[in-house]
């Protein structure tokens, strides 16, 4: 489950959270002495960590869609997780591509890390060139809604 | 026994936890007074390097990229040169930028370190051309090795176990080994060009998938195929050669412990291993190093089987990132002696392996996303340290971490008179390690000491990977911690028929492991 993009979305009655490719909805509300409650689990929120369960995660809140300069936390998805260089561009402007697809190949550290299409649609534009440096979290590849 | 070209002596009883065995830290009496040694390279290994050099009284050139000006191994030698920008093809790929960052620097010797042009021949062969000493072993044993096909005709020429293999590949003779197969770059290396296949139905994709990923980093499609050994242990013997002829070899360690195929704990005597088997082991090192005439430090790489069989698989031509799991066991200075036989020197005599010595890589790289990689500023490093602790760091605290290169930060090895108390300063060394700034693979290293299949001894390459990944937090975790997050974040809950504000909330670090 590493490298999965969590965005959670407030709703009534909780949150509707997206995990990767799945949709999960949790019941949030809170106790009458203030303790959040998850899934009816206490949980524990500090500044930028929750704790819950006994497990605690760090967690960082970036803004909308595209937030850049945080390294290594999102998935491969459209943008690269990680400062990197382009190997390879698997995709021209106007291919109809499948969820999953590979896009494209950037390498960081030496290490080849491939971008997939998280949903199926059509190219609509390409922001990246072999041996070209992108930063963290800034678009590459884009697709059709 | 008969490999050794040098008698066996009795252990330094003097050798005090992270002993140094006195005798052989000295150059070739009389020493070569001219020598002034260019490190082509960056990182751990450059800094490694140059220390050993300052305690022979050799002077030193640190070369460096753009990306790496005031780098811990342009502080620490005596003089730094920069070699071009960050991309390595344009500095520490670029034979003839280094070469004349030697003739700049009147610099005499060339150590290569390893990766970037350790292994090329073509590059060793540049530097004798130019009449410098090449720190490492002739082109032509350099390139017998490089090709793999060739170095698997050599060992299996000299008597040492394969597993069976093809080299002019198609889809019958590959099929005739026995599925499952694994397909090799001949030109290979780091997992890169590699496939296993289990199914008929998956050979000519993994053949054109191999070729073309070879052709990309070796610019080498050429393959050759092996029956695949599974659940395999990775095994290898430190050897030294006096390019004369004589082998000596040096221990067993264990590296099964990998990610991508690529090392990240590594330790020696192997767990379990018999006295008999090890010295198998160390016998064919031996006869592969000689009958090649191989000079200075190489290893010799085999893999194991669970029906406690080995099979040559390659040999690495340059010093190693774990050689120093070796030193602690031995009391030798590898770099030392590899300093020593480049300038014509004889091998050591053998020393007793003593105790148990185990290395983590600290790497930046995040375990909790697939180990991707993970660049940025150190912005904290607390060294570890305590009795049989050694600590060799490419970086000091504030330094920047480029994309550019290799993700290894730092290796933190432990040794003790056992495995068992060596595991247990590792486990407290690692506690004591602070690194901020850029994620690492300390934390599921330290869930690994305490793993009980670790423990026990005997687990395959392909162990960590899975193992790790299963104890990432699960789908549902994330889940519930993120609705937590948000609602405490105080984003309202949404009145009906509104749209509700959208939080992204990608997960940066993920707290501690497990």
């Amino acid at each position: 489950m590493a490298g999965e993009l969590v965005t959670s979305r407030v709703v009534a009655g909780g949150v509707e959270v997206t995990v990767g490719d799945r949709v999960v909805h949790v019941a949030v509300s809170r106790r009458a002495d203030g303790v959040l409650l998850v899934n009816g689990q206490a949980a524990e929120v500090e500044a930028d960590a929750v704790t819950l369960g006994g497990d605690r995660l760090d967690v960082q809140v970036l803004g909308e869609r595209g937030a850049a300069g945080t390294g290594g936390n999102a998935g491969p998805g459209l943008s690269s997780p990680t400062p990197a260089t382009v190997a390879r561009v698997l995709v021209a402007v106007g291919d109809e591509v499948e969820a999953g697809q590979a896009l494209l190949v950037v390498v960081a550290m030496k290490t080849e890390l491939t971008l997939v299409a998280p949903r199926a649609g059509r190219v609509t534009a390409i922001h990246a060139a072999p041996l070209q440096s992108v930063r963290a979290g800034v678009p590459l590849v884009e697709l059709s809604a | 026994m008969a490999c050794f070209s040098a008698p066996s002596r009795s252990p330094d009883g003097g050798a005090a936890d992270t002993g140094y065995n006195p005798g052989h830290d000295a150059l070739p009496d009389p020493p070569s007074p001219e020598v002034k040694l260019l490190v082509a390279n960056r990182g751990e290994i450059a800094v490694r390097v140059i220390r050993t050099a300052r305690t022979l009284g050799i002077p030193t050139v640190a070369v460096f990229s753009e990306a790496d000006r005031g780098a811990l191994h342009t502080r620490l030698a005596d003089e730094a040169v920069e070699i071009g920008p960050g991309p390595s093809a344009q500095s520490y790929l670029d034979g003839a930028r280094l070469l004349a960052a030697a003739a700049r620097t009147g610099a005499t010797a060339v150590h290569p370190g390893y990766g970037f042009l350790s292994e090329r021949a073509e590059f060793a062969a540049a530097v004798l051309a130019a009449g410098l000493l090449w720190v490492g072993p002739s082109p032509a044993s350099m390139a017998a090795m490089a090709d793999k096909a060739a170095a698997r005709r050599t060992a299996g020429a000299l008597g040492l176990p394969l597993t069976a293999g093809v080299e002019a590949i198609e889809p019958g003779n590959v099929l005739a080994l026995g599925l499952p197969v694994v397909i090799k770059a001949i030109a290979g290396g780091g997992g890169r060009g590699m496939r296993v296949v289990r199914h008929e139905r998956e050979l000519a994709e993994a053949l054109e998938g191999a070729a073309s990923e070879a052709l990309a980093a070796f610019g080498d499609g050429r393959l050759y195929a092996e029956r695949f050994v599974e659940p395999a242990r990775h095994v290898e013997v430190q050897s030294l050669g006096d390019g004369r002829g004589g082998a000596l070899a040096l221990g067993v360690r264990e590296c099964s412990v990998q990610r991508r195929g690529q090392k990240l704990l590594e330790e020696t005597p192997v767990p379990g291993m018999s006295e008999a088997l090890a010295a198998a082991l160390e016998a064919d090192a031996c006869t592969l190093v000689r009958g090649v005439a191989y000079l200075g430090a190489g290893t010799v790489e085999f893999l194991l089987s669970p029906d406690g069989r080995h099979s040559f698989l390659e040999m690495n031509t340059r010093i190693q990132v774990e050689a120093g799991i070796t030193e602690l066991v031995t009391g030798l200075d590898l770099v030392a002696e590899q300093l020593r036989l480049a300038l014509g020197g004889e091998l050591p005599e053998r020393p007793a392996i003593r105790g148990h010595a185990m290395e983590v890589r600290i790497c930046a790289e995040d375990p909790r996303l697939g180990f991707a990689p993970s660049s940025g500023r150190v912005t904290r490093l607390r060294a570890p340290a305590g009795p049989g602790i050694r600590f060799d760091a490419g970086v000091a605290e504030g330094d920047a971490i480029p994309e550019l290169y290799d993700s290894l930060l730092a290796k933190v090895m432990a040794f003790g008179p056992s495995r068992e108390s060596a595991i247990g300063r590792m486990r407290g060394a690692l506690d004591e390690l602070e690194v901020a700034g850029v994620a690492t693979t300390a934390g599921v290293l330290r869930a690994v000491l305490v793993d009980p299949a670790f423990l026990a001894g005997g687990v395959g390459t392909r162990w960590l990977e899975p193992w790790a990944s299963a104890r990432s937090p699960s789908p549902a975790l994330l889940a519930a911690a993120a609705a937590a997050f948000t609602v405490e974040r105080g984003a309202p809950p949404a009145r009906a028929g509104r749209e509700a504000p959208t939080v992204s909330s990608p997960w940066a670090t993920l707290g501690r492991w497990p």
